[in-house]
């Protein structure tokens, strides 16, 4: 790496970073947890609330699945077979969908790209 | 149960998921190497930040030489969707402290609310432990810092660590999560959304693309079930007969 910009900082400025980066990571993380009084937090929207939170960890982990899996190398799609991410994501969803395994389905997934990386 | 043993089992389920957390965490403490970064500012930002793919969000932004303030700014945006998180868990909280809800809140990872949200959707009859909460995010976190620190010192080895693939590790542990709570059509339809519109959003920076889809993935499939429950209030989709367990 020849070209390195890095952002040089005193350390004040390090902590100042440090301290920054927590403080809004942990509040975001707080904030709902502080405000959890109430029995009936949200009033008459108590069970679309309720059920908009059930769609939460679907869409936030398919959000970060799909991008990964399938934008390599850049800012296309790739939909092909050289593309081992998509091919051990593939292997990976057969085997959970099959199993409901955790252990399985990481295994499974880590050994067709160890394989496909060895092999090829 | 007691409280060990739950310390026990959190810890032993999150096991699968910190598995793929080993290479992630390798992988950021080999890019704060690469990127010429303090390997005190590494590990500080695994023990006071303890939130991975915002850590390598910052890391990225520093290293091409983002101002610091712009990067807590990124970190806030990217860490986001743990409010979600925290939003789902809320009523399970209620009968702690504030202090060990920020203790518990500190540690709410991706991967620790999901081995949490787990064990509540399988077993009906256990409740929320806060035990069990420890076990998961403490073993969690000590990985996390001990792989940050492996990475910044095996940095030098690793020619071109993302070469390596080693973020299909991470793909594959949220899949392991997803696959299991597609158990209905508007769970799928969710899933659908938030890839299609994740791809389409891909462009937006500092992963705001992620909220936009997320957010998609959220509001279109609430909509359709509640419009479902007005228009047909004796019939959800959570409680459609099963004619295999009818029979047995």
């Amino acid at each position: 790496m020849n070209e390195l910009t890095t952002t040089v900082m005193s350390n004040l400025e390090m902590i100042g970073l440090i301290l920054g980066m927590m403080a809004v990571t942990f509040g975001v993380r707080y904030f709902p947890f502080a405000l959890a009084a109430k029995e009936n937090l949200w009033g008459k929207y108590q069970s679309a609330v309720e059920t908009a939170l059930s769609f939460v960890p679907v869409a936030v982990l398919t959000s970060l699945i799909v991008p990964t899996v399938l934008i390599r190398n850049g800012e296309t799609v790739s939909v092909s077979l050289d593309n081992f991410h998509l091919l051990s994501a593939l292997v990976a969803f057969a085997v959970a969908y099959q199993t409901k395994h955790m252990l399985l389905t990481v295994i499974s997934g880590l050994a067709t790209f160890g394989l496909l990386k060895l092999l090829l | 149960m007691n409280r060990l043993t739950l310390i026990f089992h959190g810890a032993r389920d999150t096991l699968p998921l910190i598995l793929a957390a080993v290479p992630f965490g390798i992988l950021f403490g080999a890019l704060c190497q690469a990127f010429q970064l303090p390997f005190t500012l590494c590990l500080a930002m695994s023990v006071f930040v303890f939130a991975g793919s915002s850590q390598f969000v910052a890391v990225n932004l520093l290293g091409v030489g983002t101002p610091w303030l712009i990067v807590i700014g990124a970190t806030f945006i990217v860490n986001l969707r743990h409010m979600m998180y925290s939003a789902n868990l809320m009523k399970h909280v209620r009968r702690y402290s504030q202090l060990q809800r920020a203790m518990m809140a500190f540690g709410l990872t991706d991967e620790t609310f999901a081995t949490v949200l787990n064990r509540l959707n399988r077993n009906q009859d256990q409740p929320f432990s806060a035990s069990y909460y420890a076990g998961s995010y403490g073993l969690m976190y000590l990985n996390w810092i001990f792989c940050s620190g492996l990475g910044f010192v095996l940095g030098s080895q690793l020619e071109d660590p993302l070469a390596w693939g080693l973020d299909v590790a991470m793909v594959v542990a949220f899949i392991g999560i997803v696959t299991p709570l597609l158990v209905n059509r508007l769970m799928w339809l969710s899933a659908i959304l938030a890839g299609g519109t994740a791809l389409l959003c891909y462009e937006l920076p500092f992963q705001l693309g992620i909220l936009v889809s997320t957010l998609v993935a959220i509001i279109i499939p609430t909509w359709i079930h509640l419009h479902q429950q007005t228009t047909a209030p004796t019939k959800t989709l959570d409680t459609e007969p099963n004619p295999q367990e009818q029979t047995s």
